[in-house]
Formats: structure tokens, C-alpha cells, sequence
């Protein structure tokens, strides 16, 4: 295949994929009703009223500072335990790792609900619990409040921190932090003077990254924010388009807000990337990494570690597990139990077919996002294919349109052809929402192989097409395989999007669990939470085990 | 197409239809009820697809009944009703005819829906049995209807509160004793949560209205975009009382072992399970038959055996009311004096821009609607 015919095969491809949606939300924006209603027109008034009223601006703010706050403190520990992992002697550092990226495989929403369980101000179990044991009255934890949100989702969002940072140190040659003991710098000097400001393109980068998610979430805010105190974008997209009167044009504006938000975001988060990695020193030679001794504090620290586990994953895995076989309204002191609750969304066919769904959805999207990101990637890197620029900047475009918005586009490009209401429509939102960090990852691998072995293979006669499946595809197999898995966890979790594209054809178990949760059946939402997290773990441990991928290696 | 309201008042069109049955019946079908020719041909089709805003879990029971007898494949969806309307409208109007059935609680949206042109017009048998004020004849039918009170947490409240629920009408919410210890739901959640602020807004406007949502709005009560998930807050005791509280909703945690319980002040709105065969669907003949079925008895039986709602068809009786269970027997327990269904009747109440909503806004201004 010629370089040209691959861009001519690309572009169109890509356009449709990623810009037509965002085109629609652009379009939706300026029109008075929905795309599809003929009395619909032509309008500023929802672009002007959401860009420039007291309302809007308010609520624009506040999503602004609730997503530096979650970025901040996402951060702020996800390097803290970055470095406990990889340059300390803290005991049961593979464990411990596990654990810490662990409540990856709890989709936030599901978390979210878990947490509603446990930390309402009045029914909440751990406040239950508190005045039970101790016979007082108040409110000791309420996670409905902002404070209890921005915290909620920093949960959620610290194994982004950790395994960019991480990867970062692991990269890292230690002679520098050699030198720095060398002369006379302590471990806390060493850490600030040497550590820090090498891995800072990767914490800046981190950083951002968990700001353009926070800005974008819309589950957690809209789960938990039972007093509304707290004003969010996401939530505000949703709303208008899912509450009377349903106002298309109000929700594409402010979805075009945030579009800007994550597009700052997305550029300071590319910079510090590239910064990062002509920061970061991969060298040939071997090297043995000194372990920062620990002494009396090995076993404290080993217990922050604990507690943010007990947090992140035991406290909301027991939640989920109580609402599903504790009975509606009993005492936690004296609790009557049933199955009942599992036994019926189990065998419910519901549930089945949503299994079913999510499980296609899960492996087909990861695996035609790795094929597709391989591509890109070696078509822009390798072969500098005409308009790879421009390939390059569409493929990445999808980072900064948040799901909530970006699953309005997919409904309307689509709705008029036969993929809608099949699975086929998930897969391809999915599949342009995840692209980025296939390619990403593609790219990355790419520039750790040394090109002159792909020019051996085609100086043996063989051609793109050849090399990159016999050269460059097995060279970057590590590096894919843990994408792979990345995406697999993503679009197993993925509600926003896929919320509004759901049919009685396409339901996938997040969606179910958003249902039940929306008819107020908690216990049903949770076991549904509880089977998504069993299908995450079954992937990700196959990844694991089978073919040896480690996430952490690979962010 | 023209989508403009024609003019013709809602009242109007329903009378002339009404005094018009057989011309509406030779026009839109040939024979009601479960002919042998129907059975056959929505046999053929073989699929149904049911868009539908109920329990996911009982109303897969209940479409299961008739899934087996007829051996048609049932696909469901469900959604809150006013996102589902517009979703069903956007394919509608895009010309994609994924629902066969659509069922809401906002029957006026059906009407609307059918001055579109969306609705296909067919009488079933069973329609003459349900009464006048719970049907369009030939556009929708009211399959159930859900009385709302006021629903609490035994376990939250005193006997003294609890007293004052059961015997001290609408007003019992406006006691400020419930300041932080009460849920609601904005009328923009849906066609029920609508009803139930059009009747003290508009309908008894002389003897509620605003200054008792005033009051309301006073006590700082929590406000939910979907009235679902406050039942099984109320049910946790994260509030001590809920308003528009479906007596559908309640009774299944009530059935759970949650204490909750509910009263019916008077009048009692009713939210109304209506329902309309989409008009280019797919499977035609299969709309059809479920609709015939769904109004027949047997089916509306049916669904009780799975819900408390009321069947819209009188002679069908609840089974735990016949057998004085559950809540039948509890002291507490007292059954609506008078339904409130008159806002069907009411041109203002089917105006597409809801403008309760609007007037409700304001006076809960400050205490921002965000929740799922």
C-alpha cells in the first residue's frame, strides 16, 4: 500500500471516527432544539446565556478549582507512594503496588455508589456505626459535601499519578541520586533536589491528565452530591439532557465549556509529556537501584499504604457486599441477610445479556484500538505519510472531549445508520474515546526501536505491511499488550458515553448498573458492580499471568 | 409535516374522538382484540421492542408472560420517561423505528406525540373497559395508575410525627419540624413528579400554591433530578419523609423488610402508566397484540402479582387487598378517599414547555437540583 493511499485511507476514516461527533456537539450548541426537530433553528442564545451568565461562569469555576483539587491531591500522594515503590525499602513493595492500582478495576461510579452507602450524613454506615459504638449522636463523615467529592474522586484517580510517576523513576538512572548521597545530600534533600525535579514533567503531566478526567466525570458529582452544594460541569450536561425540558442546546454548550477546559488541559498535559520524555534517562547500561532505608518508619508508611487501600477498595467492596445481602433499611448491629437480591439480577436475562455485551465490547474495542493506534503510529513515525500531522492531531483530538459530551456526537452521527443500537455503536465511541492512549502508548514503543532493524527488513525485500507484523509488531508487544489491557479496563468501566447510546440490543453492565441505580435499587446496581469488577479482574489477571503484562511498566 | 399545535383544544379533540369510534376504528384497523390473524402475523415478526420507563426486573417478569405465550421475543428498554420520550422522538424523527411500544407516565406527551404524527392509531378490545379519563381511544392507555402520598421511616420519626403524617393532610410537609430531615424531586424529573406539583400549583392553586411550596422550600429538603433513588434513601433512613411518594415505590421496600411506611392525604394524585403503539414500527402486528394484551384483565392481573399499582381495568382486584396482607393489615395503613386524576383533563397541563417546572424553579431557587 502506497504512503499516500494509507493517508487517503486515515484521514477520512479518523474525521468520522473522532471530528464528525465533535462536529455535532459544535452544531448542537448552535441550534434551539434537538438536530432532529424541524422547528429546531439556528441559534446563539444557548452558547451566549451558557458563556455568558453569572450561572454558567459560576458553575465553570467551581468545576475548574474541584478539578485542581482532585489533580492536586491525586498527585501529591500518587508520587508520594511512587517513590515509597520504587526507591524505598518498604516491605511487600509488588504486593503493595497491586494494591495501589487496584481501584482501577472499580469503575468510578460504582465506587461512587459504595461510598454513598457508607458515607451519607444520617444513614451512612460508618456514621451508623460510629454512634452505635461509641453512643453519640452527629455526623461524622458526610461524603455530600465537596470536600467529601473532590476526595472521593482523588481516591479514584491516584493510580493515574502513581504509574506515570512510577514509570518515571523506574526510568530514571539512579547514578544521579547516587551522586547527590555522594555529596553529602540526605534522603529527604536527595528526594526534593534530585528525584523530584527530574520526574516533574511526569508529575506535571500526571497532573493534568487527572484534571482533564475530574473536569469530565460526571458519575462520582452526580452520585454523591445529594446537597448540591457542589456545581459541575459534567453533571450540568447530563441534567440538560436528561431532565424536562430536555434542552439539547444548553447541554452541547456547556459540553463545548468543558471541551475548552480539557483542551487546555490536554496542551499542558502533551507539553509536559514531551518535556518529560527528553527529560527522562533511559540508558543502555545496567544499574542497581539503591533503596532509600526506611528504618522505624517502614512499618508506618507500609500503613498509609493500608489505609488508602482499606479507603480505596476493602471499605467499598464491603459496602457493596452489604447492600447486596443485607436486607433494605436493617441495622447494621443486628443485620437480617438475603440472597435474594443476588439470586434475582443474576439469573436475570438483563444481566446476562449485559455480561455478554460487555465482555464483545471489552475485547473487541482494545484490540482493534491497539491494531488501529500500531498503525497510526507507524504511519505517522515511520513513514511520515502525507498529513501525518494532521492524523496525529485528530487521533489524539477524542483526549479532550469528555464521555458525557462526547456521547451526544456519537448518537447523532450514527443514529441514522445501521450500527446505532447495536454494539458496533459502543465500540466505535469507545474505540475514538481510548485511541489516544493506544496511540500514545504505539508511539512511545515505536521510539524505543531502533529503526535500523526495520530498515533490515526492508532491505530484505519485505514491505510495510510485513515489517511492522514480523519486526516492529513483536518488538512492541510488551508496551501493546499493557495498553491493551488499559483500554480493556476503560471500556469495561465506560458509563458516560455509553449511557446515551445504550438500546435494548447494546446494554452493557455499567449501564444496567446506572439503571438500577436510577430506579433506586441500589442492591441490584451493586451486584451488577460486583460482576463488572469480576469480569476487570479475570482480564486483567489473564494479562497478567498469560502474557506477563505489567501496567505499571508501561504508562 | 407541520408540527404546530393545529389549534384544536386537547378537550376538543378527545370529545370529537370519543363521539367518533367508528370512524377512527375504520380507519386504523380492521378487527380488535387477539385475533387469530394478529397472533399470526405478530408470530411472523417474531420480536417485540418495548421502551418502557417501569422496574427493569418486573416488567421483564411480566413481558415474559406474554413473551411465552405468544412465543415473541421481548427486547425492553428502559429509561426515565421524559429521557426516554425525547430519545424515542430523536429516532422517531430520524426515521429510525427502533420501538415498537412506548410506555410513560405522562400520557400527554403520547398526545403531543400523536399531533406529530408518531402515533399509530389502534383500538384494542380491551380499551372500553378502562375508563374514559384514563385513555386517548386509539392514541394511549392507561395500563396502571400509582396513588403518591407521603411515604416516611418508621425508624426516624416519633409516634407524635408519625401521627401528624397520617392525619394531618398536605400541610403535615410544610411543619417545619422537617428542616434537613426531607426529600423531593423537582417536576422535571418526570410525568408523575409533574402531576403531583401541577395539582398544588395550579389545580388547588387557591389553597396551596405557592406560599405552601414556600414552605416547603423552607425546610431545605434535598432535591432529586429522578425521584427513584429517593426511595431507597428514605428506606435507609437518610431522610425521615419523601412527598410525591409512589405507592408503587414504597410498597416494594415496604416488601423488603424496610421500614417504610405511607399515607394518602387528600386528594391523592395518581400517576398514570400509559401507553402507544409507535406509528412506523417495525413489528407492527406485535404492537398491536401487546397492546391487546396489555389491556385485557389477565394481563393487568399480571403485573399485580409483581406490583401494587393499581390496575387501570376496575374489575381487576389487587390480590393483597383481597387478602387483607402486607401493609392490607397494618393499623397505619389507610387507602386514598379521593384520587386525583383531573389534570388530564387540563389544556395547560399538556403544554410542552411544562411551565410548572419553571414556577417550581423559583420557588426552590437556591437549592439547586443536581442529583441522579
Amino acid at each position: 500500500m502506497s504512503r499516500s493511499i494509507l493517508s487517503w485511507v486515515l484521514i477520512p476514516f479518523l474525521t468520522i471516527l473522532v471530528l464528525v461527533p465533535v462536529g455535532f456537539m459544535f452544531l448542537g450548541a448552535f441550534m434551539s432544539g434537538a438536530l432532529a426537530d424541524p422547528d429546531a433553528h439556528l441559534t446563539l442564545e444557548k452558547v451566549a446565556n451558557v458563556y455568558t451568565t453569572l450561572p454558567y461562569l459560576e458553575t465553570l469555576g467551581s468545576t475548574i478549582l474541584t478539578a485542581l483539587m482532585v489533580a492536586g491531591s491525586a498527585s501529591i500522594c500518587g508520587i508520594g507512594m511512587a517513590w515509597l515503590i520504587s526507591r524505598t525499602d518498604i516491605p511487600a513493595r509488588s504486593t503493595l503496588e497491586t494494591f495501589i492500582i487496584a481501584p482501577l478495576f472499580l469503575s468510578p461510579f460504582v465506587g461512587a455508589v459504595a461510598w454513598l452507602v457508607l458515607g451519607s450524613p444520617k444513614a451512612g454506615l460508618l456514621n451508623v456505626l460510629v454512634r452505635g459504638i461509641f453512643d453519640v449522636k452527629g455526623t461524622f463523615i458526610n461524603v455530600a459535601t465537596p470536600t467529601g467529592i473532590v476526595l472521593i474522586m482523588a481516591l479514584y484517580y491516584l493510580p493515574y499519578a502513581y504509574l506515570t510517576v512510577s514509570a518515571a523513576l523506574r526510568n530514571m538512572d539512579p547514578a544521579m541520586e547516587e551522586a547527590a548521597y555522594l555529596n553529602g545530600s540526605g534522603v529527604i534533600g536527595t528526594a526534593l533536589r534530585v528525584t523530584l525535579p527530574v520526574v516533574r514533567p511526569a508529575l506535571i503531566s500526571a497532573f493534568f491528565f487527572i484534571f482533564v478526567l475530574a473536569c469530565g466525570t460526571f458519575s462520582i458529582p452526580a452520585v454523591l452530591d445529594r446537597a448540591s452544594q457542589l456545581k459541575f460541569l459534567a453533571v450540568d450536561v447530563f441534567q440538560a439532557s436528561a431532565t424536562y425540558p430536555i434542552d439539547y442546546g444548553t447541554s452541547a454548550a456547556i459540553g463545548t465549556l468543558l471541551f475548552w477546559i480539557s483542551v487546555v488541559g490536554i496542551a499542558a498535559y502533551q507539553f509536559s509529556s514531551r518535556v518529560a520524555r527528553r527529560f527522562v534517562t533511559v540508558t543502555a547500561r545496567g544499574y542497581r537501584i539503591r533503596l532509600v532505608p526506611l528504618r522505624m518508619l517502614r512499618w508506618p508508611l507500609v500503613g498509609v499504604v493500608v489505609v488508602y487501600v482499606f479507603l480505596s477498595i476493602v471499605l467499598p467492596y464491603l459496602a457493596l457486599i452489604w447492600s447486596v445481602f443485607a436486607r433494605s433499611g436493617g441495622d447494621i448491629f443486628n443485620p437480617t441477610w438475603t440472597v435474594s437480591n443476588f439470586d434475582k439480577v443474576i439469573t436475570s436475562r438483563e444481566v446476562v445479556g449485559a455480561s455478554i455485551n460487555t465482555i464483545e465490547v471489552g475485547l473487541i474495542t482494545p484490540t482493534v484500538c491497539i491494531i488501529l493506534g500500531l498503525i497510526i503510529a507507524f504511519s505517522v513515525r515511520r513513514l511520515k505519510i502525507p498529513g501525518a500531522r494532521a492524523i496525529d492531531y485528530i487521533t489524539m483530538f477524542s483526549v479532550a472531549v469528555p464521555g458525557i459530551v462526547f456521547g451526544t456526537g456519537v448518537f447523532w452521527t450514527y443514529v441514522m445508520t445501521p450500527v446505532y443500537g447495536t454494539i458496533g455503536v459502543m465500540i466505535l465511541a469507545f474505540l475514538a474515546s481510548y485511541l489516544p492512549f493506544a496511540y500514545r502508548i504505539g508511539d512511545t514503543a515505536l521510539l524505543q526501536i531502533d529503526r535500523s532493524l526495520e530498515e533490515a527488513s526492508s532491505l530484505c525485500g519485505a514491505g510495510y505491511g510485513k515489517t511492522l507484523m514480523r519486526i516492529t509488531f513483536p518488538l512492541a508487544r510488551p508496551a501493546l499488550l499493557s495498553a491493551w489491557i488499559m483500554v480493556f479496563i476503560f471500556s469495561i468501566r465506560e458509563i458516560s458515553a455509553a449511557v446515551l447510546l445504550s438500546t435494548a440490543d447494546n446494554v452493557v453492565l455499567s449501564v444496567l448498573s446506572f439503571n438500577y441505580l436510577d430506579y433506586g435499587d441500589v442492591p441490584k446496581a451493586a451486584v451488577v458492580g460486583l460482576l463488572q469488577t469480576a469480569i476487570l479482574a479475570i482480564g486483567v489477571i489473564a494479562g497478567r499471568f498469560v502474557f506477563r503484562v505489567k501496567l505499571s511498566n508501561q504508562m | 409535516m407541520s408540527h404546530e399545535n393545529s389549534g384544536l383544544s386537547r378537550r376538543i379533540i378527545l370529545g370529537a374522538m370519543l363521539a367518533a369510534p367508528p370512524f377512527i376504528n375504520a380507519r386504523a384497523q380492521s378487527k380488535p382484540g387477539m385475533t387469530n390473524e394478529l397472533i399470526q402475523a405478530a408470530q411472523k415478526e417474531g420480536v417485540l421492542s418495548y421502551y418502557h420507563n417501569s422496574d427493569i426486573d418486573i416488567t421483564n417478569l411480566w413481558t415474559d408472560v406474554f413473551a411465552k405465550r405468544f412465543k415473541i421475543q421481548m427486547k425492553n428498554m428502559r429509561l426515565p420517561s421524559y429521557p426516554l420520550f425525547d430519545r424515542w422522538l430523536n429516532e422517531t424523527r430520524v426515521g429510525r423505528h427502533l420501538a415498537d411500544v412506548i410506555q410513560i407516565t405522562d400520557p400527554t406527551l403520547l398526545s403531543y406525540a400523536n399531533k406529530q404524527g408518531y402515533i399509530a392509531n389502534y383500538i384494542p378490545e380491551g380499551g372500553a373497559f378502562i375508563p374514559s379519563e384514563l385513555r386517548e381511544d386509539g392514541i394511549w392507555y392507561g395500563l396502571f395508575t400509582n396513588p403518591m402520598g407521603i411515604g416516611y421511616n418508621s425508624k426516624t420519626v416519633t409516634p407524635d410525627e408519625e401521627k401528624l403524617i397520617l392525619t394531618g393532610g398536605w400541610d403535615a410537609l410544610a411543619d417545619p419540624r422537617w428542616k434537613g430531615r426531607y426529600g423531593t424531586a423537582t417536576p422535571a424529573s418526570g410525568g408523575s413528579s409533574y402531576a403531583f406539583c401541577y395539582m398544588f400549583l395550579v389545580t388547588l392553586k387557591a389553597k396551596y400554591g405557592k406560599p405552601w411550596f414556600s414552605k416547603l422550600a423552607a425546610n431545605k429538603p434535598d432535591i432529586y433530578a429522578s425521584k427513584a433513588p429517593l426511595f431507597e434513601r428514605l428506606a435507609a433512613g437518610e431522610y425521615a419523609l419523601m412527598d410525591q411518594g409512589s405507592a408503587g415505590s414504597l410498597s416494594e421496600y415496604y416488601l423488603k423488610g424496610a421500614p417504610i411506611r405511607w399515607a394518602f392525604p387528600s386528594p391523592t394524585p395518581i400517576s398514570i402508566t400509559s401507553q402507544s403503539i409507535c406509528k412506523n414500527a417495525a413489528h407492527p402486528a406485535a404492537a398491536r397484540l401487546f397492546q391487546e394484551w396489555c389491556t385485557t384483565a389477565e394481563a393487568q392481573a399480571e403485573w399485580l402479582k409483581h406490583s401494587i399499582e393499581n390496575a387501570t381495568r376496575p374489575e381487576v382486584v389487587n390480590p393483597r387487598k383481597a387478602a387483607k396482607s402486607d401493609w392490607y393489615k397494618d393499623s397505619w395503613f389507610r387507602e386514598p378517599t379521593k384520587l386525583y386524576a383531573d389534570y388530564l383533563k387540563d389544556e395547560a397541563f399538556a403544554d410542552p414547555k411544562k411551565p410548572v417546572i419553571a414556577e417550581w424553579n423559583e420557588i426552590f431557587k437556591g437549592l439547586a437540583t443536581k442529583k441522579s
